[in-house]
């Protein structure tokens, strides 16, 4: 097994799969009794002497239990219908409202095609900076969960699905900015009276969770993989130094890129910076929007990312410093700017 | 001057191409992602040599361009300024993507292997 391959092998293995069972289901009536334990014991006599920093921790807890709570099956079935005179478009997976919370998530993905991308990008950018900074996305992150849900569903949606879909789906997270308080079901009562934005946030994010278990790693459409990869092998094969790459590698490290880089929209592409031999180069995976099949994947020069991806910021760098223009040994006569011997 | 000849998509989506360029004598088969160019329409700079090896001073001084792989060549050049790392073949213009070294004079003839020749 080549170093490439044993790299590949244990960056999946750090990816947790997302289990939409998460949502409403024993994780959470696990870590609502938790909870309620916690709420259980014996605090009254530091209650008289509370403090802004207790009481805060006093809410969070609640807010979380609430947040649990709100998501049960049966308490969302009956929320959801409501939901549904928010949304703009159909939500054909609320008619079935009642079942179990599996098929509500699948059916809701359906709804997803009607959600217009352009606007719910526009809101939901807004709504989850305020997201991240509220109390709710404490707790989200602070979740018994190995990887955090909000951070789960965002890179999951990043990479599965069209961008406005994605900013919309962690959008759907800022519904938990309406479990604040103390009733059990504030949270989902909250989403139901809000915006029409919101709730279409929160039948798209629960879209895509329902939708998640289904994808593990993203391919090409069919018979594309070997195109492209008889046309950028060769150039993995001098940069990396690989024997025997074959196209279901290429497509791990397609799946890499998206998962691990940066979207540039001047390429519509997610992009990361690639070792091996030479100068330093780039690693450019596209996705299509529409099928989240992978499009490319192939290696571009770190100039080329510097003119045509400004918004990255990357500008090649020197190797080493010229420091000696007299010595005879030429590796005496330059240092690395990085301070590496 | 160089011209686009054709457009080979990989991928539309990700706009991708092939184009094949062409100064009329010499014909060059350039990587283009993302494409925003046409058919016929004219180039003005210079295509990127990527992933250069090999060079070395060439035995002949006679422009050459030979396909060796797929979108990967080995070519025969004039160095036209040697500090921008740029050479020529006949009205083909290739900036390298790595340093000519300082024996290479402008004027003189080189090789080198490329792994794809892109236009950005």
């Amino acid at each position: 097994m080549s170093n490439h391959q044993i790299k590949y092998n244990e960056a999946l293995v750090e990816r947790p799969p997302l289990k939409h069972g998460k949502v409403g289901t024993d994780h959470m009536e696990h870590t609502l009794q938790s909870s309620n334990q916690k709420k259980t014991t014996p605090n009254s006599g530091m209650h008289s002497k509370t403090t802004t920093k207790q009481h805060e921790a006093e809410r969070v807890e609640q807010a979380k239990a609430t947040a649990i709570a709100g998501n049960r099956p049966n308490d969302f079935g009956d929320h959801a219908k409501k939901i549904k005179v928010n949304l703009m478009g159909d939500a054909p997976g609320l008619e079935s409202v009642g079942s179990s919370s599996k098929n509500i998530l699948q059916q809701l993905a359906a709804g997803l095609k009607t959600v217009q991308s352009k606007q719910l990008a526009h809101a939901a950018e807004k709504a989850q900076s305020n997201f991240d900074n509220s109390v709710q996305g404490k707790i989200i992150h602070g979740l018994d969960n190995p990887e955090p849900l909000a951070e789960s569903v965002g890179k999951f949606v990043r990479a599965m699905t069209p961008q406005g879909i994605a900013n919309s789906a962690i959008g759907a997270v800022t519904g938990y900015d309406y479990m604040e308080g103390t009733k059990t079901n504030r949270f989902l009562a909250g989403v139901e009276t809000a915006l029409p934005f919101s709730g279409k946030f929160f039948a798209a994010g629960m879209g895509v969770l329902g939708r998640s278990s289904n994808h593990t790693l993203r391919t090409f459409k069919p018979g594309e993989a070997a195109v492209h990869f008889e046309k950028h092998a060769d150039q993995f094969h001098k940069v990396f130094g690989f024997k025997g790459y074959s196209i279901e590698q290429y497509e791990l490290d397609a799946n890499l890129v998206i998962k691990n880089g940066v979207f540039s929209k001047e390429l519509n592409a997610y992009v990361s910076i690639a070792g091996g031999k030479g100068g330093a180069k780039g690693l450019v995976a596209g996705l299509d929007r529409e099928t989240g099949h992978i499009t490319t994947l192939h290696l571009k020069d770190i100039n080329f990312l510097e003119r045509k991806a400004p918004s990255l910021g990357w500008t090649p760098q020197a190797k080493l410093e010229r420091t000696d223009l007299v010595g005879s040994n030429r590796e005496f006569g330059y240092k690395s700017p990085y301070g590496a011997p | 001057m160089l011209k686009i000849s054709n457009i080979n998509w990989l991928s539309k989506s990700a706009k991708e191409a092939v184009v094949t360029i062409s100064d009329y004598k010499y014909t060059f088969f350039t990587f283009c992602q993302p494409c925003d160019y046409r058919i016929e329409q004219l180039i003005d700079e210079p295509i990127h040599a990527f992933i250069t090896e090999n060079l070395c001073k060439s035995d002949t001084n006679a422009y050459d361009i030979r396909e060796t792989g797929d979108l990967s060549y080995k070519c025969i050049a004039k160095v036209v300024v040697q500090l921008d790392n740029l050479v020529k073949i006949g009205d083909v213009w290739i900036k390298l993507d790595i340093d000519i070294p300082s024996w290479a004079e402008e004027g003189s003839f080189i090789e080198f292997e490329c792994a794809r020749l892109d236009l950005w």
